[in-house]
């Protein structure tokens, strides 16, 4: 024993913990012992005295544990069983055993050996891995360790021998060969510290203490005479609880968990324990965690038997169909066929049986078309498989450099799963983590420190960098405004990336283990130079003294090293010791440190006594110390302080800035703070502490964790630590990788929450801005009867409640995290639960569960796998991940430092995260396709060739006789056509590796199952089916029964059957050519060889004795290869064989290529050299939908970026421009910007809104035109009433608001456009404007009329009237209006207005003329009949020209602003509304054209005028769309001035020339009902168009 | 592994010697490859090309088709007496009817010597299972494997276990039909010989065997056979064992080595022997010359111009296809990311 260790192991440190070390005294009264009585705790163990369970009913089982599946014993009928399981196996058992009888068409050789050959070689390779399993278990079994042999002597025994109630003793850094009850250890209080890495993955060490009661036992010796009893619960496989009493001396103690030290567990720090074995072997809470090691069966094999379930079917009706025929046959055809002699038959053809017979020729089919299903198709996949896995495991990328340790298939029949992985169950510690803490950065008084950069912000800074030159390109071409301000836009990214490149650049040197701080303001003493020295000098004393850990002399180095519960700790010391602040010393109530202040100077070394430690512990998630310096001075020294005095908070702004940036980058975190205590206060504190520290009871904790949050109060903050949790290398750019390939990630850690969230954040599972949910239930908050219903219910809250949150998420790049700790997690994976905790995680991005038992790891994987049905993939390298390794479709263990125990359950092993990427990206990519393919393929052939052999039976009566010699049959799937289906299956490559890399997404073929659904297997069965026949029929039909050489002879069945064969070695071998796309020498040598074989075969066949040969003699040299028919068929067969799968595959090109297709011609054409930048943007684009990863960091980084961009662009502009200062604010960010979306919307748009504007405008023209719909009828005036509530509704509410709004935006200088409200104004110009041209425009046709017609004899008669008109008009008008229209000759308005104006007159005089006929209103009107007619024509014209005027323009105007938006959110209503509308307008100017009565191809002119505007405004905004900015000073301008000028015109003409002109109108005021319907069709139109205006 | 017995041992770290991958183009799967991709230009050459191929050949087998002169002539009914149509079998079966007949036939076209000479039977089963097994190749090859006629019964052995030669179904149901010819009572030579396959002759059928107890049992089934000729002479035997692949069949009867004149008359006079009454078979007689394809057959040629023109059709539908469709080999836009921007997955 080390001289140095003794110092230490006098502490007591139970003194010093507050928490952990709460230690049970003697059973009281009020704390009863466990009762445990009932089923579940029987189990009692005699401590000392194993040979009391050598017999029943105290035998437990012994401490040898076996993982293996078989032993010599169970080996032979559990392996064949398995191999059974086996569809196909069990039917070619049955063939085989048939071919014994005389039904077999074939030899019995030629049926069981392919068979045992099979079975035997994959029986050999279960064989192989049980045997290695069973090494692995005997290398456990005998380790040793040392057992009390009694008399006080320990010997060395193995693990295997140990028995329950063995005293072991256990040495630093070795593992419990059993769970132990802990006795006693080299500390005098009996506590030590535990490493339970292998059972949770949990890294800080763990504190376990004995029972006060034996604590003596702390000798060998001791332990002579030492006997009690334990009563505990039976074995279980839960990790954290233990119930148990421990009787001694009549006495009885409760047992906790905190006494219990797990099998598989390490003891660390403590130089040596004693403990009791209680569960030995399977009992072990670890073992009983393990699950049966499941043999395991790739989807696509899974899929593979439903195959052979159909093709079963499939033989046995294609077998009943043929025995049928074959039964009629024999009943009435074989009585006839003498030259069979029926009457001297054996029981096959028996005629007067012919059930009997049919039964037997049932057997026969079976057999005789079993080359449906084929056999070989096992031996070729267990090949291809073998030689896959062989390929991965020399995959020189996948192996460590470091260790040497390839990566390895342990199992090879998963190698295609690997292919189709949706989601991958990862531990943490080990597997993404190293679980090393490297002290990075600090930030002291709210000034940053450390320039190191994590490796999160290496690999974004780098991702960004490639990026930024892609965005900038790919953003140039569409929206030039990014264009103009090419260096406002380069340059906050330009910032970052120098920023960060700076760190990068700097080449990296990590000194000191744990220590990665670069800045050389506080190393070296430099700090004290600093402004803020004091600070710092507290900072460091915080580091150097606020820690539980031990200081060991390192006699190599002369320094110290340290042993403390967590790494951060060690990292913290390491950093203080850099720093110049060493610890040195830690004695039972001193801290002892060396404070060195400068390099030059000589360390001082200080004592503090130690007063009191409150150690960290999840819930506090804090630690303190309180300490006594040498002046005297009581302090508390906090570390994870979060509560903070008033005066204490001076930093604490830029601490928290700093805080989340650590945060961000991957850091963990703690803010460090400290407090100056008076004495009194202390004392005070004191004794109340003592007091709860000496409660009775289980108000114990809580009473101390009371007491202590009230000292730990009013903390003055110093600063804060980043530290990295290192990850594995790697270990982000690979979950970028596989996240971008689409596969989801779920980490499962037992480590605590923040630690798996801070790795979370590391490894960019987890970013800013991703919503978290955190799912975790506070059972001892919950105050009710029913805690365990309570929390369920609770959870199920939380769940519902995160659930909805994801459900209303509109944003598309909203991304959501999932946390949930292990006691939810519990309540979440019960039944009732379950289903609905899977659909809320399956919706997040990523999930992370913490705190869960290896068990919970198994339930999730479990839950995942079947509640999703995709493929789960588990990685890990600890003990603790057996079970989910095992319980996933794919088990991938870390070949690590760690034990085997994952690597042993595993499928795969690979010694490092990052192989993750290359083994499923590209390997599971390859072998995926390529056994799906090779499937397909198997199943192809055999048909192609099987149905020859069925419809070759129609024609001998089904009598069971095959077309081709035996020989021919037992090469085809042996050697005529495996080599090339096995070079398809081992070495096809859609893309070669690097592809697979560069575009994860490609992977999604496999998830997604692209090449094996049934679609494909049935394309491909119909394929065989369609070859089948065509070869048969054509060869039937070509050597038919006349001859088929110039020699005259005819041929036979031999000449057929061979010529036939031949057609089918070609069809096959020339389809897997079509099939592969990749060639080496292999494939070419094998395809061609094939079909050389089969000619070499038939020469070489043809040459042995017609004994051996039969029929087949000499066949190709003399018969065949003379004969030009024979070339011609195999010709003609083959190449029609082949043809429509050339056309499909043409067809599929052509139209609708798949990626690697198109992937396959870049690469071919080299494009990717060429134009590097495509190939770049491919490469970004194909990853858009990953939302974890650094990318996804980097993509919302930059959004992030574009958007601060995007205002400060906007701003610059404004700047330059009008000098304004707020008009970015309220741009609108588009939040959906979708520039493709919106192009396919605005297209759809155009088409829309011509038909709804071209129909609303045809109906009255058309209508019109055929008198269907009188223009002056009720319903044409009540649907132009509608029509013209629209029009005005649009002038005031649509145009004259977007005008309003256009003018007073914020882009716009104050002045002048904010001094005067220039909409109305100019509105109002534009309406007394359209009353002067309707003015005009009706005097110029008017006179036109009159100088065609009779003259100026009406002007007088209407004069009058025309001024009464006049009056109404101003009325109705502006008051300026007025002044203007009185400067104008007012003598000439005549037409509509005139006659509503008199006739309103006359009708407020003459109410009751209109109750009778209108015949008197009609006689006053005669007068004026023709005249009025040609007028209002007049009028007619002008108003529809100067109506279809005002809405063209506004018509230009929506439909720019629809073309000119670039986001599809905002286009899909406007399209609505713009539909809409446009019908509507369109049919108020129809109705206006069509009493205009215009020449109709005027009138069609003007419709289409009217019908195209919008959608060519559309077109015209899509086409400026990236050059227009809808905010620039002149579009807002141009837009707000077109839009007030439309709103004067469409006001003026919806009050003046089609509301007053109907309104006022006779016919209306003479017919109540009309009147009604019209108000009401107006309302309805000015309101509906009014209505519209919530969404355009 | 010798340290693992150390009480100090960590969990089984068995530091296996790391299997170094070695490097090699051909483990790391990176052998040179060519990879042929299916251009437009590929497709469409390729149909042009078997259209232009196909076409040249499947003339070339329709007017060799069509220098064939066929004469076909199915005598199973006529060759049976008006008094005995309704009985067939039993006219076939009985020994004392009269079974010539005689018949004249007219060449339709000229016909160039040799002009071969085919019986044809259908609905007869030579491809039966048991037909098909019922022989023993060994005992035809060699005197020596007289005794072997294991897939022989019924016919192995007489009743009194003396061994037939050659034994089985296939040689008992030889077929026993006669033909003579004469033109203008001018009997035209019937070379029958080189009817059979040299090889069988030579190497199949021994020519130490010679046909015993042949033909001598209750049943008699077709031909007997000359026990003084040995089998390897006995073409007529060995072109009847050759078994045919479908139950209609012709099977080389003999040659007429001279010319055929058109429109001669042929007399021929037909031994009907053969009962194909019992499962209604026809019978045939052929006289067809040969060309390079051998007899009229119009199907291949036929096959080949359809798969031609077809083949055609499509190299032009496909020139149709890519110019209306057409679409830059290696276009990123038809890449699924790009197609459906809203989601590839």
């Amino acid at each position: 024993m080390a001289p140095g260790r003794r110092r230490h192991e006098r502490l007591r440190w139970s003194k010093l913990y507050t928490f952990s070390c709460l230690r049970p005294t003697v059973v009281t009264d009020d704390e009863l012992p466990h009762p445990l009585q009932g089923p579940g705790y029987s189990r009692l163990v005699h401590c000392n005295q194993p040979g009391l369970h050598q017999k029943k009913p105290l035998n437990y089982c012994t401490n040898h544990i076996s993982t293996t599946k078989y032993n010599i014993i169970t080996f032979l009928p559990k392996a064949i069983f398995e191999q059974f399981r086996r569809v196909a196996n069990v039917y070619f058992l049955l063939t085989a055993s048939l071919s014994l009888t005389p039904v077999t068409p074939f030899s019995a050789v030629s049926m069981i050996a392919p068979l045992a050959f099979v079975v035997g070689l994959s029986m050999a390779k279960e064989a192989m891995e049980d045997w290695n399993r069973f090494v692995q278990d005997m290398k456990v079994n005998s380790r040793k360790v040392s057992v009390h042999n009694g008399e006080g002597r320990f010997g060395y025994k193995h693990w295997q021998e140990i028995r329950v109630g063995d005293v072991v003793r256990v040495e630093k850094d070795q593992f419990f060969p059993a769970d132990l009850l802990l006795l006693s250890s080299s500390y005098e209080d009996g506590i030590c510290y535990v490493e339970t890495m292998n059972l949770d993955g949990e890294t800080n060490l763990k504190v376990k203490r004995s029972l006060e009661v034996t604590l003596p036992l702390d000798g060998d010796a001791s332990f002579r005479h030492f006997a009690s009893t334990i009563r505990c619960e039976d074995p279980n496989p839960n990790l954290y609880t233990f119930v148990g009493n421990f009787e001694c001396e009549k006495k009885v103690y409760a047992l906790d968990p905190g006494q219990i030290l797990l099998r598989d567990s390490k003891l660390r720090n403590t130089t040596y324990v004693y403990g009791v074995a209680i569960f030995t072997g399977h009992d072990s809470k670890v073992m009983q965690n393990a699950t049966e090691s499941p043999s395991k069966r790739s989807r696509i094999e899974k899929k593979m038997d439903n195959i052979i379930y159909v093709l079963f079917t499939f033989l046995i009706l294609i077998s009943l169909i043929s025995s049928i025929g074959y039964g009629v046959l024999t009943k009435f055809g074989m009585p006839h066929w003498w030259y069979l002699q029926p009457s001297a038959t054996s029981y096959v053809y028996d005629a007067s049986k012919p059930v009997l017979s049919g039964f037997y020729h049932l057997l026969t089919a079976l057999i005789l078309y079993g080359y449906l299903i084929p056999i070989s198709l096992y031996v070729s996949i267990e090949v291809v498989k073998v030689l896959q896995a062989t390929f991965i495991n020399q995959d020189i990328h996948m192996r460590d450099e470091d260790t040497g340790n390839p990566a390895q298939a342990r199992t090879s029949n998963l190698n295609e799963e690997l292919g189709q992985v949706d989601t991958i169950l990862s531990d943490k510690t080990g597997t993404l983590t190293c679980n090393q803490m490297d002290f990075l950065r600090c930030s002291i008084a709210g000034v940053p420190y450390g320039v190191g950069s994590s490796e999160v912000e290496i690999a974004a800074v780098k991702q960004i960098a490639s990026e930024v030159s892609g965005t900038i390109e790919q953003h140039s071409s569409t929206q030039d405004f990014w264009e103009d301000s090419g260096d406002g836009f380069g340059s906050p990214e330009c910032e970052l990336e120098v920023g960060i490149a700076r760190m990068v650049g700097k080449p990296h040197r990590p000194t000191t283990k744990g220590f990665s701080f670069e800045d050389d303001r506080l190393i070296h003493g430099n700090w004290a130079k600093e402004p803020n020295a004091g600070t710092i000098l507290v900072f460091l004393r915080v580091l150097a003294l606020c820690h539980t850990a031990i200081a060991e002399p390192n006699e190599k180095t002369g320094g110290f090293t340290y042993e403390a519960e967590s790494p951060d700790e060690a990292a913290f010391l390491v950093a203080a010791r850099e720093f110049g602040f060493e610890f040195c010393k830690r004695t039972q109530s001193s801290v002892f440190i060396r404070e060195r202040y400068s390099p030059s100077e000589d360390p001082v070394e200080r004592e503090f006594k130690v007063l009191n430690i409150l150690e960290f512990n999840s819930k506090r998630k804090r630690m303190s110390v309180i300490l006594r310096d040498e002046a005297g001075q009581i302090i508390l020294l906090c570390k994870g302080a979060d509560r903070l005095s008033k005066n204490g908070r001076t930093y604490e702004i830029e601490t928290i800035k700093h805080l989340n940036e650590y945060g961000e980058a991957g850091l963990r975190t703690l803010a460090l703070a400290y407090r100056v205590l008076d004495e009194s206060e202390y004392s005070a504190w004191n004794t109340e502490f003592l007091k709860a520290k000496t409660t009775i009871g289980h108000h114990r904790e809580a009473e101390l964790e009371r007491v202590s949050d009230t000292i730990e109060r009013d903390l003055i903050l110093v600063g804060a630590t980043a530290v990295e949790d290192k990850l594995q290398k790697g270990v982000p750019q690979c979950i970028d990788k596989l996240a971008q390939a689409g596969l989801k990630i779920w980490v499962l850690t037992g480590d605590k929450m923040e630690t798996a969230i801070n790795i979370g954040f590391a490894c960019s599972l987890l970013r800013q801005g991703m919503k978290q949910i955190c799912l975790s239930v506070d059972s001892s908050n919950i105050l009710s009867l029913n805690k365990e219903k309570a929390a369920k219910e609770n959870t199920l809250m939380q769940i519902t409640d995160a659930h909805e949150m994801v459900k209303l998420e509109k944003d598309p790049n909203a991304a959501f995290a999932l946390i949930i700790d292990g006691k939810t997690l519990t309540y979440a994976l019960e039944d009732d639960l379950k289903n609905q905790f899977l659909s809320l995680a399956v919706n997040c991005a990523s999930v992370i569960c913490c705190r869960v038992s290896p068990k919970q790891k198994a339930l999730v994987t479990r839950l995942v796998k079947e509640g999703t049905g995709k493929t789960t993939l588990a990685i890990g390298d600890g003990a603790n991940d057996v079970g989910m390794i095992q319980e996933a479709d794919i088990g991938v263990g870390i070949s690590g430092v760690e034990g085997m125990q994952a690597v042993m359950a595993s499928d795969f092993s690979i010694s490092q995260f990052r192989f993750l990427e290359r083994l499923l990206v590209v390997h599971g990519h390859w072998c995926y396709k390529r056994i799906a393919q090779m499937i397909c393929y198997f199943f192809y052939k055999n048909i192609a060739f099987g149905l020859t052999i069925f419809y070759f039976e129609a024609y001998t009566g089904f009598s069971g006789q095959s077309v081709y010699d035996d020989w021919y049959m037992l090469l085809f799937n042996v050697v005529l056509t495996s080599l090339p289906v096995i070079s398809l299956g081992v070495f096809e490559q859609d893309v070669s590796s690097e592809v697979c890399l560069q575009f994860p997404a490609l992977y999604q073929q496999g998830p997604r199952n692209l090449f094996f659904d049934w679609y494909r297997i049935f394309g491909w069965m119909g394929n065989g089916l369609y070859s089948s026949i065509a070869i048969y029929f054509l060869s039937i039909q070509i050597f038919y029964n006349q001859a088929f050489r110039a020699d005259g002879q005819t041929a036979d069945m031999a000449a057929v059957g061979t010529s036939m064969f031949t057609c089918i070695v070609w069809t096959v071998n020339l389809q897997i050519v079509l099939t592969m796309s990749h060639f080496t020498w292999i494939q070419h040598l094998f395809v061609w060889g094939s079909i050389a074989t089969w000619y070499l075969f038939l020469i070489a066949y043809g040459m042995f004795s017609p004994v051996i040969s039969g029929n087949a003699y000499r066949i190709l040299s003399e018969a065949l290869g003379p004969a030009p028919i024979y070339w011609a068929a195999t010709l003609l067969a083959t190449l029609s064989c082949n043809s429509p799968y050339l056309v499909y595959i043409a067809f599929q090109r052509a139209l609708n290529p798949l990626d690697h297709h198109v992937i396959q011609e870049i690469k071919h054409y080299r494009k990717d050299v060429e134009d590097q930048h495509m190939w770049k943007r491919e490469r970004s684009k194909a990853r858009q939908r990953t939302k974890i990863g650094f990318t996804a960091r980097v993509d919302a980084k930059i959004r992030q970026l574009k958007r601060k961009l995007q205002k400060k662009v906007s701003e610059e502009r404004m700047w330059a421009s009008m000098a304004t200062t707020n008009c970015a604010s309220v741009e609108a960010v588009e939040e959906c910007l979708d520039e493709e979306a919106a192009l396919w919307l605005k297209v759809a748009a155009i088409a829309a809104i011509l038909i709804a504007g071209a129909v609303g405008v045809a109906i009255p023209l058309v209508g019109g035109k055929g008198r269907l719909v009188r223009t002056d009828g009720g319903v044409f005036v009540c649907v132009k009433a509608f029509a013209a509530g629209v029009v005005l509704a649009t002038g005031f509410v649509h145009m004259l608001h977007a005008a309003e709004s256009s003018l007073t935006n914020p882009c716009l200088p104050d002045s002048p456009w904010r001094k005067f409200p220039f909409a109305g104004f100019v509105a109002m110009v534009a309406a007394l404007g359209t009353l002067v041209v309707d003015f005009v425009g009706t005097q110029f046709y008017e006179r036109k009329h009159q100088e065609e017609a009779t003259g100026a004899k009406a002007a007088a008669s209407s004069a009058a009237a025309d001024l009464e008109e006049k009056g109404i008009t101003a009325a109705l008008l502006t008051p300026e209006a007025d002044s203007a229209g009185r400067g104008k000759d007012p003598m000439h308005i005549v037409g509509i207005h005139a006659h509503a104006a008199a006739h309103r007159h006359s009708h407020s005089h003459a109410h009751g003329a209109c109750d009778g006929p209108a015949l008197p209103v009609r006689s006053h009107g005669h007068a004026h009949e023709e005249e009025g007619e040609g007028s209002s024509n007049a009028r007619h014209v002008v108003v529809s020209q100067v109506l279809e005027l005002g809405i063209v323009s506004h018509s230009v105007i929506i439909g720019l602003s629809l073309g000119v938006s670039q986001s599809p959110c905002t286009i899909r209503p406007l399209v609505a509304a713009l539909s809409f509308h446009q019908f509507f307008e369109g049919f108020a100017l129809g109705g206006c054209i069509s009493q205009a009565r215009f020449r109709s191809t005027a009138a069609a002119m003007m419709a289409c005028f009217f019908a195209i505007t919008t959608p060519a405004g559309i077109a015209l905004g899509a086409g400026v769309a990236s050059s227009y900015n809808p905010n620039s000073p002149r579009a807002l301008v141009m837009e707000g001035m077109l839009d007030s000028m439309s709103a004067g015109i469409l006001i003026y003409m919806a009050l003046v020339d089609l509301i007053a002109a109907d309104f006022l109108s006779q016919t209306m005021s003479c017919n109540v009902r009309l009147q009604v319907s019209s108000y009401l069709a107006l309302f309805l139109g000015a309101g509906a168009m009014s209505a519209l205006a919530i969404w355009a | 592994m010798g340290d693992s017995t150390s009480p100090s041992d960590g969990p089984a770290e068995p530091r296996r010697k790391s299997k170094k991958p070695k490097y090699s183009r051909f483990t790391q799967q990176e052998l040179p490859a060519c990879k042929p991709l299916l251009t437009p230009m590929i497709v469409v050459t390729t149909f042009a090309l078997i259209g232009i191929i196909f076409i040249p050949i499947g003339l070339a087998s329709l007017s060799a088709s069509e220098q064939v002169v066929e004469i076909v002539y199915q005598y199973d009914v006529d060759c049976i007496p008006e008094q005995s149509q309704n009985d067939k079998v039993a006219f076939i079966q009985s020994s004392v009817t009269n079974k010539t007949c005689t018949r004249t036939l007219t060449v339709p076209r000229h016909m160039d010597g040799p002009v071969h000479i085919y019986y044809e039977l259908d609905n007869f089963y030579q491809n039966h299972r048991r037909y098909v097994k019922s022989r023993s190749d060994k005992q035809l090859r060699s005197k020596a494997s007289e005794k072997v006629t294991t897939n022989c019964a019924p016919e192995a052995t007489t009743s009194d276990g003396s061994v037939i030669v050659p034994c089985g179904l296939i040689a008992w149901s030889l077929f026993n039909d006669t033909y003579s010819f004469a033109i203008d009572s001018k009997t035209i030579e019937v070379n029958k010989k080189n009817i059979a396959w040299q090889s069988d002759k030579e190497h199949k059928f021994g020519n130490d065997v010679y046909p015993k107890n042949f033909q001598m049992g209750g049943l008699i089934g077709g031909a007997k056979l000359n026990a003084s000729i040995p089998l390897s002479e006995q073409e007529d035997l060995i072109v009847w064992m050759r078994t045919a692949a479908l139950p209609k069949f012709r099977k080389l009867y003999g040659r007429i080595e001279t010319d055929l004149d058109a429109n001669e008359q042929i007399t021929v006079t037909i031994q009907n022997n053969y009962n194909t009454y019992s499962f209604e078979g026809k019978k045939k007689l052929v006289l067809s010359t040969t060309s390079w394809i051998g007899g009229k057959n119009d199907f291949l040629g036929t096959a080949y111009l359809t798969v031609g023109s077809l083949c055609l059709f499509l190299a032009m539908a496909f020139i149709v296809l890519y110019l209306l469709k057409p679409r830059t080999l290696g276009d990123p836009s038809y890449l699924s990311w790009n197609r459906n921007p809203d989601g590839h997955y």
